[in-house]
């Protein structure tokens, strides 16, 4: 019994890896906005990509590109 | 282009004024026109490799980009150059770049230096009243362990002057100033002033030095490094020690640069700008819209760290890499076989795992549906 019980507990808690679980790279951490990145700036991956919906098919429209790029970043 | 080499202390070209003036005087490059699959079949072999040539040329030279990172710098550069117009007798403040590599500090002051050259130029001509040529910028990039007599030295590698292989630390000062009065300098630049020797002992020197400058030379001083606050050179002093440090820590308006960052709206909004820039760029057969901003973002995003520079390199490495394999496009599965610097490689990974765990996106929420 204490065996089964040592085997499920092994199957459910599986242990976590560094790469999953911590943030130890200042890069990292300014890229996230820093540890206290507050989750209210969280979004569902899900979510969006169902957000985005099927318009990808406009694109091969070659005049509906000027639109796309609009908010395009300028050259300095 | 310069000539002379005698000197290895500006190891980058623009650190001569001839080569400085080839760059801020040079036409912007043209984008090579975007040919089809159809169209490069049909190029015969020599035209094939002619649009190659000028599709490496241009990948590997994409940008500057004005990023929201680069137009608040500019801006303030703008600010403190301009308001420097005092006489000589008075102290003109100075302006330190203080930020992490890889986020664009040199590119963006080289973009303004750039601007101011030919802005100053163009309202005094090219020669002062007194005949000599007019060189709005010097700009000095430093290399590793260099000392006053160097730094002085290397102003003068700048101007070519012929004095500069001889003298002491500061006749080599009195030639640089005669070079700066001269041609009517108005903004020194110094990049990488923490290649500058700066131990204990040295801390005090550079820090005078650099005093000297802003004092006796009637310029701009613009400093750009790396962790220059952590050598002291903003200290305010709180002993008579480091009193020296105090001024030039009161006269010295430092900068920073920031990295992309997606916890916002904001943010996500400015990386996408970045993307659709950098993808109206690519000159690839198969390339279409969406493909940075869209398809790759969180990818990207997680390769650079949100740094401008790591993220330029890899795109560049990306499309020499599209467009000698003929993949002509940029996708995952060739960015994964790209190299790119250690540091974005290293934390790559863990911003990956993190973006993942959090359920982050680099993407916006209000991507607008319409214009996808």
């Amino acid at each position: 019994m204490a065996l089964r019980l040592s085997r499920e507990q092994a199957a459910i808690d599986l242990p976590e890896t560094d790469a999953e679980t911590t943030v130890s790279r200042l890069s990292v951490r300014q890229a996230l906005g820093g540890p206290e990145a507050s989750t209210e700036f969280e979004v569902n991956v899900n979510e969006l990509v169902a957000e985005a919906g099927d318009d990808d098919d406009d694109l091969d429209d070659p005049e509906n590109e000027d639109g796309f790029y609009a908010e395009a970043l300028e050259d300095a | 282009m310069s000539t002379a080499a005698v000197l290895n202390l500006g190891n980058v070209a623009l650190s001569r004024k001839e080569d400085f003036r080839a760059y801020a005087e040079a036409p912007r490059r043209t984008q090579p026109e975007g040919l089809t699959r159809v169209h490069l079949r049909a190029l015969s072999a020599e035209a094939r490799a002619e649009y190659d040539v000028l599709r490496r040329g241009w990948h590997a030279n994409i940008g500057p980009i004005r990023t929201p990172q680069l137009a608040e710098l500019h801006e303030d550069l703008w600010d403190i150059a301009d308001s420097n117009l005092q006489d000589g007798d008075k102290a003109k403040g100075a302006v330190a770049v203080d930020a992490f590599p890889g986020l664009g500090k040199t590119t963006s002051v080289l973009a303004f230096a750039r601007e101011f050259h030919r802005r100053e130029i163009a309202e005094k001509s090219q020669y002062t009243d007194q005949g000599n040529e007019r060189w709005p910028v010097c700009r000095v990039g430093l290399t590793g362990s260099t000392g006053m007599k160097d730094l002085n030295r290397s102003i003068l590698e700048f101007f070519g002057h012929p004095g500069r292989n001889r003298g002491t630390t500061t006749q080599l000062g009195q030639w640089a100033l005669d070079c700066v009065l001269s041609c009517e300098v108005k903004l020194l630049a110094l990049d990488d002033l923490h290649f500058l020797k700066w131990n204990e002992k040295n801390g005090i020197e550079v820090s005078n030095h650099l005093k000297w400058i802003a004092n006796e030379f009637p310029v701009t001083l613009l400093l750009i490094g790396v962790g220059l606050a952590d050598k002291g050179l903003f200290s305010e002093g709180d002993a008579r020690r480091d009193a020296a440090l105090a001024q030039t820590g009161r006269r010295t308006t430092r900068l920073g640069m920031r990295p992309f960052t997606i916890e916002s709206e904001e943010g996500r909004l400015e990386w996408r700008a970045m993307l659709l820039a950098l993808e109206q760029r690519v000159v690839l057969a198969d390339k279409h819209p969406g493909m940075l901003a869209d398809e790759l973002s969180d990818y990207l995003f997680a390769r650079s760290t949100g740094h401008i520079g790591s993220l330029m390199t890899l795109i560049n490495r990306g499309c020499q890499r599209a467009v000698r394999t003929g993949a002509e496009r940029l996708s995952r599965e060739l960015l994964d076989g790209v190299r790119n610097d250690e540091a974005s490689e290293a934390a790559r990974l863990e911003l990956e795992a993190a973006l993942e765990k959090r359920r982050l996106t680099s993407r916006p929420r209000s991507r607008r549906h319409g214009a996808v």
